[in-house]
């Protein structure tokens, strides 16, 4: 699906939070800081710009304490920014949060919406109420989610017998029964094993393709990623470091090349001892060359030199290795404004 | 109105899925119904006591007092039913960062807090106060006309007014403050200066529960009511605070819920 209208604005959006601080875990410091508390003003959010199209699926990554969930907090108008001007689906999200909660659909991959001790369809129930969702609508979606996940028995019984699986589908039943226009998935596939994750991204990519749903999706696990975004958001330290399509992502080092190469026979690991071996075992070999020194033609002949050839694959970096050389790059600037 | 009358549907669904919860645990239910019938019937033999073995209360006779002591127990069987589970409901939203979940509704979050109170268990208060009050009616004697309903009812639904704006300012300091324990038992206390006669106190606290602090609604004008002893000018009064109070909550909730900080992952 074309991208055609911007669903997300974002322009110079900064959050600050201000903490309390105790620098020792001592018994006189806690009892001191009754008296006299030393705050941090933290910057959780800094100089963010972001633009996301209608129908995209959009990837929100970052290190643990990036600021991907309070993104996703002021964007859903839960939290209140400290600067900057956001526009979701065209209204300010703080001022007009009712309104835009009838456009949005949010799920927490650790929280959970659903009735403990009830069956999922009376939350889903609720919901209809709640939303008002007129009954043709209601049953329709109903229908049309239980048969997509297979939830036909599973709704009908108690929230607190079903599996993690079953219930991240329940809950995505609840994210989507009110046809949002956009919809927020924070680690939908947190702990779910591979058969439970693939029927999630199977039903997130049929809600895309089929009702042209925008998805922004925040997780650890990057075969979510690779698997159903159009473009990845990278954050840390509360700021934008990388934004661009999941291409550019897999071309981000752009002269740097993994070969993956089988000897006929084996070698000896001191003969690639002037290469980069990200992996070794007599017989294949794995090696990152970087293009900016040598050309590419170059060590390939100097790798035919080591020994007769069996197989040789040219690949970029994996998208893993991308990411945790993005996640390592140190923040620039100050991360603590303390304060009295 | 609309969004009023929204959240009184959602309250009737959410109460709804309560009953439906509370059936599942039937001797749950079962033991709760009767623990808080046996603590209501404690309220007027304690009462009889007191006024028995002391001068009693001024401007009240026994059969005066144990209808007080009805009304007291159908208000907070009301307010049980209504709000009960909502202090720990609170808390919990709070401090796990919970709220978010009710923000990105389409109904303003602090209604829908307010529409999540409902407690079955109150049921036996309520029941225990109605019985106490009809005796106590039949026993005095007592007239009960239209208007003497009329400004019976009235009285319950600014009793509701004023608690809900009590709750909300509770919800406010919670935000705020996160961690609070106390807070439940200091509003407790507070409020239960609103379940004696107004004729106790001094006239200082008697003007303070009249007007910035109009406890008065909840039980002294229902029993005002039935006893045909209703001063119209002073009810207004009361009616007048228990709307300004219920704005104001809602003023400092506005500006409490910019300070609301969610939690982590």
């Amino acid at each position: 699906m074309k991208p055609i209208e911007p669903v997300i604005e974002v322009s110079n959006l900064s959050k600050v939070f201000r903490v309390a601080q105790r620098d020792k875990s001592s018994l006189l410091s806690s009892l001191s800081s009754l008296i006299h508390r030393q705050y941090a003003h933290i910057e959780a959010l800094r100089d963010i710009n972001l633009q996301i199209q209608k129908g995209e699926v959009r990837a929100l990554i970052g290190p643990n304490g990036a600021g991907k969930s309070s993104t996703i907090k002021v964007l859903t108008g839960i939290l209140y920014p400290t600067t900057g001007s956001i526009r979701v689906l065209g209204v300010d999200p703080w001022t007009n949060r009712n309104a835009l909660a009838s456009e949005l659909g949010v799920l927490f991959g650790q929280k959970t919406q659903l009735w403990w001790d009830l069956p999922a369809l009376d939350t889903f129930y609720l919901h209809k109420q709640m939303y008002s969702i007129p009954n043709h609508s209601y049953q329709e979606n109903l229908d049309y989610f239980i048969d997509v996940l297979s939830l036909h028995q599973v709704v009908k019984k108690p929230v607190r017998q079903l599996s993690l699986g079953e219930r991240m589908k329940c809950e995505f039943i609840c994210a989507l029964l009110h046809e949002p226009q956009l919809v927020f998935l924070d680690e939908p596939t947190i702990g779910l094993d591979i058969f439970s994750k693939e029927a999630i991204r199977a039903f997130v990519k049929k809600v895309n393709r089929e009702k042209g749903t925008t998805f922004i999706i925040t997780t650890h696990d990057l075969s979510d990623i690779e698997d159903l975004c159009n473009n990845v958001t990278v954050i840390n330290h509360g700021g934008i470091v990388f934004n661009d399509s999941i291409e550019s992502l897999g071309t981000y080092f752009s002269s740097r090349k993994i070969i993956d190469i089988k000897f006929q026979k084996p070698v000896q690991e001191s003969e690639l001892s002037s290469y980069n071996v990200m992996s070794f075992s007599g017989l294949s070999a794995s090696i990152e060359v970087d293009l900016e020194h040598n050309p590419l033609q170059s060590e390939l002949q100097r790798l035919l030199g080591i020994g007769l050839i069996q197989d040789i694959n040219i690949n970029n970096p994996s998208i893993e290795s991308v990411i945790k050389d993005i996640y390592s790059k140190p923040r620039t600037g100050e991360d603590l404004v303390l304060s009295k | 109105m609309r969004t009023f009358a929204e959240l009184l549907r959602l309250f009737y669904y959410q109460s709804k899925l309560k009953i439906a919860r509370a059936m599942m645990y039937r001797f749950d239910f079962l033991i709760g119904m009767t623990v808080a019938l046996l603590f209501s019937s404690i309220g007027p033999v304690l009462q009889y006591l007191i006024f028995t073995q002391t001068k009693g209360f001024p401007g009240w006779n026994l059969k005066q007092i144990i209808l007080f002591q009805g009304v007291l127990l159908f208000v907070l069987g009301i307010r049980r039913i209504l709000f009960g589970d909502l202090h720990y409901f609170i808390m919990e939203l709070i401090q796990k960062g919970d709220l978010d979940r009710l923000l990105i509704k389409p109904s303003p979050a602090i209604g829908i807090i307010l529409s999540n109170g409902f407690n079955l268990n109150g049921i036996g208060t309520f029941l225990a106060g109605s019985v106490i009050m009809g005796y106590s009616i039949y026993s005095l004697d007592l007239t009960i006309t239209a208007g003497a309903i009329g400004l019976f009812v009235l009285s319950i639904l600014f009793g509701i007014v004023l608690f809900m704006a009590l709750e909300i300012l509770f919800t406010c300091a919670v935000i705020v403050l996160v961690n609070i324990g106390r807070l439940d038992d200091i509003v407790q206390s507070l409020t239960g200066f609103g379940e004696y006669p107004l004729s106790i106190f001094t006239s200082t606290l008697k003007i303070a529960l009249v007007t910035f602090i109009p406890f008065a609604v909840w039980v002294n004008y229902p029993a005002d009511a039935l006893l045909h002893r209703w001063d119209n000018a002073q009810a207004l009064v009361s009616f007048l605070f228990c709307i300004l109070l219920f704005a104001f909550s809602l003023w400092i909730w506005k500006f409490c819920l910019r300070r609301y900080t969610s939690a982590g992952g």
